[in-house]
């Protein structure tokens, strides 16, 4: 009787974040969850395993992720060399049509075009009138 | 004879000259086809080295691209191997510690009581 008073005055007072140990056959202080030892220390080992299980996973996605940028800085850098190379190949590709383009232009409006437009109404001129002398 | 030829001039010099202007406009048309065709074949040679040359780039890059696919795949494969050799590694140790704190238990209760308190910050009560 007097064990089962000690018993409820425990459990009274006992808080929510209490725990005990306890021998076998011996009464428990307040009431609560009894584990075998094996199961306690589980509960103890699953915490740690739990920390080091998440700083793994967070250091194989860092790695992950770096990896995955390290692929995507090359896979750009490629992409850059190739439009760079790309860019001036076209470039001087343009200017060398242009230069020859021009060359050919150049060779069909020579300079001077006004004094070549002259020369052909003198021309023209002389020829008529030397044609017209003849005729006479 | 060359007063033939003379006479024959003077008489048809109009369309002697429409002839003599008829062949150097067609002449000038020529010359100027040529230069057309000339000017086409320059952008054609042109339009032709930049295509070899993009084909060239291009084949370039996807060598660069199958790299660097290439290192990924190996590095990936790598962490995998070490992520699960290292979960291999916290299951064992995992398993030792239990041991040692079933060991504990029966050696020292004050130790497994410590352990309570500070993994969980529970409150021990006699």
């Amino acid at each position: 009787m007097l064990n089962s008073l000690m018993l409820l005055a425990l459990l009274s007072t006992a808080s929510a974040e209490d725990f005990t140990v306890l021998a076998e056959d011996q009464p428990a202080p307040f009431e609560g969850v009894l584990l075998s030892v094996p199961a306690a220390a589980e509960i103890l080992i699953k915490h740690e395993e739990s920390k080091l299980k998440c700083d793994l996973e967070v250091e194989f996605q860092l790695d992950k992720a770096a990896s995955q940028c390290k692929l995507d800085k090359e896979l750009l850098e490629a992409r850059i060399v190739t439009l760079d190379q790309q860019h001036a190949e076209i470039v001087a590709s343009k200017d060398l049509v242009i230069e020859k383009q021009q060359a050919i232009i150049k060779k069909q409006a020579p300079h001077r075009k006004w004094l070549w437009f002259a020369g052909g109404v003198v021309l023209g001129g002389a020829t008529y009138y030397g044609i017209q002398q003849a005729v006479k | 004879m060359k007063q033939k030829i003379l006479a024959f001039c003077l008489k048809h010099w109009k369309e002697i000259g429409l002839v003599l202007l008829l062949l150097v406009v067609f002449g000038k048309s020529q010359y100027d086809v040529r230069n057309i065709i000339k000017a086409h074949e320059i952008a054609e040679q042109s339009l032709k080295d930049q295509i070899s040359t993009l084909q060239s780039l291009h084949t370039e890059e996807l060598r660069l691209r199958d790299e660097a696919l290439e290192r990924y795949r190996i590095e990936i494969e790598e962490l995998e191997l070490e992520y699960e050799a290292r979960q291999e590694e916290i299951k064992d140790l995992t398993r030792a510690e239990k041991e040692v704190i079933i060991k504990e238990f029966k050696q020292d209760k004050a130790l497994i009581i410590q352990r309570f308190e500070e993994t969980y910050g529970l409150r021990y009560v006699e």
